[in-house]
């Protein structure tokens, strides 16, 4: 037991898996530090904003107009030959403003009895041989560092994550694991509708997509992910000012957002002695669109439900943690998975393929529900319309076991 | 150890410290310390891997990497 620590837990970033993990861990009453490199939460934004249906995201956070930019009722996909896929669906999902998002999150963990520290960074583990207690922190601030002990250590420090590194669970990303991004907001753009837009092909996106998100009327974030491995010498800015200019030629552009959005496959063990891993830390984004906000809150409370269980047991060993592990594969590590291989598949098809591919998918029956693509039934059609990918699908099953 | 003090550059009016290059960086030679990148020379190899990722074209490897 660690004597004279002042919290059980610290949680390391305060992003949506963060804050959520910090306030349910609050709420089975234990202490809990949470700590957030940068002087605000949620600033500068580093996404592109959109979430799924309400009914998913009340779980975590009530929507207000506040928080929500816009609604999204339908999609458009318009693949490399110009063909557009449209549909509509009611209330899919909403764009938010992040920034007020995440502030929301993290108040909510404050009023749960969390403490926050912003400007204060983790610069390493605390380790007793394999067992991790805790972090040793800088103040940022004052430059000064400290020990900060605790009995369970959380990474949710994002995309650039070092904390699972630390304890063994994540080397760094390869470079196609990955989009590297860029996005500006928009005014004075012409939207169809509140669709949420995807563009495909390797003039506009190599290796990734465009989008197009509706955020107001005549104002949308409008922006680029590509694979570095197929980027040909230019950069996500340069692809980004291709599209703007094929997109929104005559919108002003209001707010640039560049990032690394992780569209790894889901780590394998995301637990060890005294530590869990949770949201993009941990490559619980989806990696098909990289969205991961939703991923993010559900990978939280898993986490948080585990290592509340194995504080009240009275040991945060890696076995008692990797409940939370088992909990993640079982559930929402499955469709992890699936979107996994299916973007291994459709992120590798040329343009023509690409375009083909598409039309036999619109053909294929029930290959959505209320919430989006259906990610096996996509991958079942997409090696049904052309054989050759089963060898492909069944490659990268096989030697798809994760190297982590 | 790097003997050679070959070491990745960063342009720092084109780096917006978004951590892509942190996230790839094999040898934790980038660090995104609050709203700073810091790079420890030492750690560099250079590898090449973060100035690939990079989306503004912040960063140069030695050697045309």
């Amino acid at each position: 037991m660690t004597v004279n620590s002042r919290f059980d837990v610290i949680v390391i970033g305060a992003g949506p898996a963060g804050s959520r993990t910090a306030a349910q861990i609050a709420r089975s009453a234990r202490r809990v530090l949470l700590l957030e490199k940068r002087p605000r939460v949620g600033y500068p934004v580093r996404c592109a904003e959109a979430v799924g249906p309400r009914e998913d995201v009340e779980r975590y956070l009530p929507l207000d107009d506040r928080l929500v930019s816009s609604p999204i009722n339908g999609f458009l996909i318009v693949v490399p030959d110009g063909t557009r896929f449209q549909r509509e669906m009611p209330g899919i999902g909403f764009v938010v403003d992040r920034e007020l998002f995440d502030q929301r999150l993290a108040a909510d963990a404050v009023s749960a009895g969390v403490e926050l520290r912003t400007g204060h960074q983790a610069m390493g583990l605390i380790r007793e041989g394999t067992q991790v207690r805790g972090a040793r922190v800088k103040d940022l601030a004052s430059g000064s560092e400290y020990d900060e002990r605790a009995e369970v250590t959380v990474g949710a420090d994002g995309v650039e994550s070092l904390s699972p590194r630390w304890a063994g669970l994540k080397k760094s990303l390869r470079p196609d694991e990955l989009f590297s991004c860029a996005e500006e907001l928009i005014e004075g753009i012409d939207l169809p509708g509140t669709f949420i837009e995807f563009h495909l092909g390797r003039s506009f996106a190599p290796g990734g997509y465009a989008w197009v998100f509706p955020k107001g009327t005549g104002r949308a974030n409008v922006g680029v992910g590509i694979n570095p491995l197929r980027a040909d010498g230019k950069t996500a800015v340069e692809y980004l000012n291709a599209f703007i200019a094929h997109r929104a030629p005559g919108g002003k552009r209001t707010r640039l957002v560049i990032g690394g959005c992780s569209v790894a496959r889901g780590l394998s063990a995301l637990a060890a002695g005294g530590f869990v891993a949770v949201g993009e830390a941990a490559n619980q984004s989806n990696p098909f669109s990289g969205g991961g906000i939703i991923n993010a809150l559900e990978g939280a409370d898993m986490a948080a439900s585990a290592v509340a269980a194995a504080l009240s047991r009275g040991s945060a060993s890696a076995k008692n943690l990797g409940a939370y592990t088992r909990e993640w594969r079982r559930t929402v590590g499955k469709s992890n998975d699936a979107f996994y291989h299916a973007a291994r598949i459709f992120y590798g098809l040329s343009d023509e393929e690409m375009s083909r591919m598409a039309r036999e998918l619109s053909r294929v029956p029930g290959l959505f529900d209320e919430k989006g693509i259906k990610p096996l039934r996509m991958v079942r059609a997409l090696v049904a319309a052309r054989p050759r990918l089963l060898i492909q699908f069944a490659g990268s099953r096989l030697g798809g076991k994760s190297r982590r | 150890m790097n003997d050679s003090h070959d070491c990745i550059t960063v342009d720092r009016e084109t780096c917006v410290v978004c951590g892509a290059c942190a996230a790839v960086c094999p040898a934790e030679a980038l660090v995104v310390e609050g709203l700073a990148l810091v790079v420890v020379p030492e750690r560099c190899r250079p590898c090449g891997t973060a100035a690939l990722v990079c989306p503004t074209g912040a960063l140069a490897c030695p050697g045309g990497k």
